[in-house]
């Protein structure tokens, strides 16, 4: 199962021919003939452990780049472009939410959400341009359900429901095109899960970013636009995906 | 900015080993600069046992020699120079002061010097200081004597005591000159140099002893003081001089000249020079105690090493997630880097301010003990030169860490370990 095939000035996501290995003589983790996704598209992808999860979303975060094959996200050749320049490109476009541990453990809640502020001229300058910063951060922490004294508590006094909204809040922070979540609700409990995804979904909606979705939750499928499979998308298939 | 204040945020929330870090640092910093600091007073101080003093002249010896009977009243003169030739060269006309030394006699261990009360005036050291009265004043008769402050301290001598002066320099003296009793007129305050065990008399109290012992043996009748007064006493050779010149710039034309007196082998010592050879001849000890003061800085920087690093490994996922916000790897390196960078320089800094407050403090005690005048002056060139090295050092041990957090960040990517 393949998505669509979109022109690339409309995708958000285009991968084609991409193999990856991590070492040399290790074997594929990822051999991907051809991913596309929409811009505004919201994209469930399924995918065991070993399924190449982690290497596909390092990919399109830039944090590698492919032996093979070609990656562009937004338009941007990331298999062309340097280390420093993906770097400055994630910190621009790409909002990233972890399974867990989202967190810097000595900033406070807001400072947590303002980081990308920090590492992204352009972020900072959107943040600006709807107002202050720190009154932007708070409205988002506000619409995921964390107004009050929270923004300013410490981010190791949050449970664990609470850290993956800040971590949302942040990713979401100054609207990148592209927001990456990895498993971000498997620490969550099933209220709480549902409650969390529809959430990241409306301010998805509400910026128009394109948001591709990891989770082994089947049940979260139906909220999405479009749902793969990972083992099926990547030949590459069962091998160990981690080095 | 933004990866130091992340340093910042991290350090003050890891806040005790932090402090105890610096604190080590700082320490170890006050230690090897407070070592360094008293070094070179030391070394000054010792430069500046005697100041102000062009030349010393003795009969012929090694400089080495001269100094050390003639300042630090050690060992004994090989041979006495004679008034004659002291006379002759203190009419010299680039010789703007002169001041005779005899030396030979002692009083319970302690230097009898025979000198003219110019001495007091002349003498100087330190830089420039005089010798000052504690009590009393300089001596004017025969039988007046002038305590460095360690004899009427440890003596227990207060103004006008008596005192029998022995013949020879050993504390126990068989023969003494009991027959002529010296009267304390005077306590010099405490200077830190050989002044302070020096009993100083005047050139005709040392004349006046020896009457009638021209032919080594103790006189068969001793002359009574009142008889010693009326006298002309006038020695025939004295131990040592020290000359002050009109000019400096005449100083080595004259040492020339002396070192080439005709009428008898002389030899003519530049002090600070020759202290300078002295001081060197001791300077092993000093670099023992610079280098333990080095090391102990080491072991004080290693400990912020093993601080930073054993704590690496938990950051790693803090590394993950500056990663993905759009941290450089680069920017991981300086974030540790700049955390050894600024325990160091908060370490050192706090060091800086222990020194001055132990010199502060300590001021006191070690003049009054030691007479060493510790300056509280800015930092010297030396000392920045110390902690430029230590933070370099830090700068050096920091990249172990940086650079393992870079190969981790490289590494893990956005992978979040736990």
């Amino acid at each position: 199962m393949t998505g669509g095939t979109l022109p690339a000035a409309h995708a958000a996501i285009q991968l084609a021919e991409v193999q990856f290995r991590w070492q040399a003589r290790t074997p594929l983790v990822v051999d991907i003939p051809q991913l596309a996704v929409a811009a505004g598209e919201r994209l469930f992808l399924r995918g065991p452990s070993g399924s190449g999860k982690s290497t596909l979303l390092a990919l399109l975060g830039g944090v590698v780049t492919p032996q093979h094959g070609t990656v562009e996200v937004l338009g941007q050749p990331l298999h062309r472009l340097g280390g420093a320049r993906r770097d400055a490109f994630r910190a621009d476009y790409i909002g990233y939410i972890f399974q867990m541990f989202n967190l810097i453990p000595y900033l406070s809640v807001l400072d947590n959400v303002l980081l990308p502020c920090r590492f992204s001229r352009r972020r900072a300058e959107r943040v600006a341009a709807r107002g202050d910063a720190h009154a932007e951060a708070r409205r988002l922490l506000e619409r995921l359900g964390l107004g009050g004294a929270l923004p300013a508590r410490a981010a190791t006094e949050l449970s664990v429901g609470q850290q993956q909204r800040v971590a949302a809040a942040r990713a979401l922070l100054g609207g990148p095109e592209l927001i990456i979540a990895d498993e971000p609700t498997s620490a969550l409990d099933a209220d709480h899960r549902a409650a969390f995804v529809e959430l990241l979904l409306a301010e998805c909606a509400a910026l128009g970013s394109t948001l591709v979705f990891v989770s082994h939750d089947r049940a979260l499928e139906p909220l999405f636009h479009r749902a793969l499979c990972l083992t099926e998308l990547n030949r590459a298939g069962t091998a160990a995906a981690q080095p | 900015m933004t990866i130091l204040s992340l340093t910042l945020r991290s350090l003050l929330n890891r806040r005790y080993t932090a402090l105890l870090t610096i604190v080590a640092i700082a320490l170890s910093t006050a230690l090897l600069l407070g070592v360094e600091r008293l070094r070179v007073e030391a070394r000054a101080g010792f430069a500046h046992t005697i100041s102000g003093t062009d030349l010393v002249v003795g009969a012929r010896s090694g400089q080495v020699q001269l100094l050390l009977y003639a300042i630090f009243r050690l060992g004994n003169p090989t041979s006495n120079m004679r008034w004659d030739s002291y006379r002759d060269i203190a009419r010299h006309p680039a010789v703007a002061w002169s001041v005779p030394l005899m030396l030979g006699d002692a009083h319970r261990g302690f230097r009898v010097l025979g000198t003219t009360p110019e001495y007091f005036t002349h003498y100087r050291y330190g830089r420039g200081r005089t010798l000052e009265f504690a009590a009393g004043r300089p001596f004017a008769d025969v039988f007046d004597a002038v305590l460095g402050a360690d004899v009427a301290r440890q003596l227990g001598y207060a103004l006008g005591h008596d005192l029998v002066i022995s013949h020879g320099t050993g504390a126990v003296s068989f023969v003494q000159h009991d027959a002529l009793p010296f009267r304390v007129v005077g306590i010099l305050a405490q200077t830190g140099t050989p002044v302070d065990r020096t009993i100083h008399v005047g050139l005709a109290g040392i004349e006046a002893v020896h009457l009638g012992w021209e032919g080594g043996a103790a006189p068969r009748h001793a002359p009574t003081a009142a008889a010693v007064r009326a006298m002309e006493l006038t020695p025939q050779a004295i131990s040592a001089a020290l000359l002050g010149l009109e000019s400096r710039l005449a100083l080595f034309g004259l040492q020339r000249e002396i070192q080439d007196y005709a009428r008898e082998p002389l030899t003519a010592v530049i002090p600070g020079v020759a202290l300078q050879e002295l001081w060197d001849l001791m300077g092993v000890a000093e670099r023992a105690l610079l280098a333990i003061s080095a090391c102990v800085v080491g072991v004080g920087l290693l400990g912020m090493l093993t601080a930073i690093l054993s704590g690496l490994n938990e950051r790693r996922r803090e590394m993950a997630i500056l990663r993905a916000v759009g941290a450089r790897p680069l920017q991981v390196f300086a974030l540790l880097m700049s955390e050894a960078l600024l325990l160091a320089l908060l370490g050192t800094t706090l060091g800086v301010l222990l020194l001055y407050g132990a010199l502060w403090l300590g001021r006191p005690l070690i003049e009054a003990q030691w007479g060493l005048y510790l300056a509280i002056g800015p930092l010297a060139l030396r000392e920045w030169a110390v902690l430029a090295l230590i933070l370099g050092t830090a700068t050096l041990m920091g990249a172990v860490p940086g650079y393992r957090a870079y190969r981790y960040s490289l590494a893990d990517g956005l992978t979040v370990r736990v």
